[in-house]
């Protein structure tokens, strides 16, 4: 017999696909996490890890899921960080929705697997954050000579996330193929 | 779909495309955006310098006379009465938004940037 979780028991529907995201966001989460404590040789570069999962919730299970897994992540990972609502927070969430808006856009095109959409979204997320950090926090044309740096971190840990996520789907397939 | 080296035949597309846009975000750094040099003295504006015309400038202070040079885009204290001369090595200036001042004779010299609204937010 299936336990009761306490949503349930207070009355609340949980569907699949509510676990499905909850499992999701909490690894997307707990990733977050640990890139926060990671130090950087650039103050703002980070390998992304988090945003593997938002690509592969994407590409396994569609856009939906993806995007409350990315917007959770940013959500929960900043409560339990104590930024929420910093500027560290506004930026995390304007590169999380510009990367989910290339990604809503691109994941139609025919013949693109991870790394062909995890770049885009990672430049993607980089120049939103650029642009929320120019508009709001240093409106000072000097802060866009950092973007050519973040832009090429931005390429080389979407390349490597896309693949992981290729690699990802590859087994999961494997695995149900031979079950 | 086949995959070579993990990549698509769209991946490597977009990846390209990627590639170039990156290699031009590189190439736009080195561009120079200058224009004109805003020169105070005490808070009051003394001149504006148009940075593509050579030219040099000596402005008047409580010290004595600060000379300023402008040449190829640039300008640069040239020489201070002032017994720290941070001005001076402070060399040439030509990005926008850029800011040398000689506290101890009140001369500063700024490139005038698209916004000037502060410098940055930090909390």
């Amino acid at each position: 017999m299936r336990s009761i979780s306490e949503p349930e028991a207070a009355g609340v529907a949980v569907s699949s696909l509510d676990r499905r995201i909850a499992g999701l966001a909490a690894l997307a989460v707990v990733i977050h996490l640990a890139e926060a404590a990671l130090p950087s040789p650039l103050p703002g570069i980070k390998p992304g890890l988090a945003n593997v999962v938002v690509l592969y919730a994407l590409l396994r299970h569609g856009l939906q899921v993806a995007l409350w897994v990315g917007l959770l992540r940013v959500l929960v990972g900043s409560l339990l960080l104590g930024t929420f609502l910093s500027p560290g927070f506004f930026l995390s969430l304007s590169g999380a929705v510009a990367s989910l808006a290339v990604l809503a856009l691109m994941h139609r095109l025919p013949g693109l697997s991870g790394p062909g959409l995890a770049v885009p979204a990672a430049m993607a997320h980089v120049m939103g954050q650029f642009l929320t950090a120019y508009v709001w926090f240093i409106p000072h044309a000097g802060l866009f000579h950092l973007l050519p740096a973040f832009l090429t971190a931005a390429l080389l840990f979407g390349l490597a996330g896309g693949l992981a996520v290729n690699r990802l789907l590859d087994r999961g397939l494997a695995r149900e193929g031979r079950a | 779909m086949t995959r070579r080296y993990g990549l698509t035949r769209g991946d490597r597309w977009v990846l390209s495309a990627a590639l170039l846009a990156l290699a031009a975000a590189w190439a736009a750094l080195g561009g120079d955006e200058g224009g004109m040099a805003l020169v105070t003295q005490e808070g009051r504006v003394v001149a504006r310098l148009d940075l593509e015309r050579p030219t040099r400038l000596t402005v008047d202070g409580p010290l004595g006379q600060t000379v300023l040079e402008v040449a190829e885009g640039r300008v640069r204290f040239l020489s201070s009465p002032c017994r720290g001369q941070l001005c001076v090595h402070a060399g040439w200036l030509s990005q926008g938004g850029a800011f040398v001042a000689c506290l101890p004779n009140g001369v500063a010299v700024r490139i005038a940037a698209r916004s000037e609204r502060y410098d940055a937010i930090n909390f």
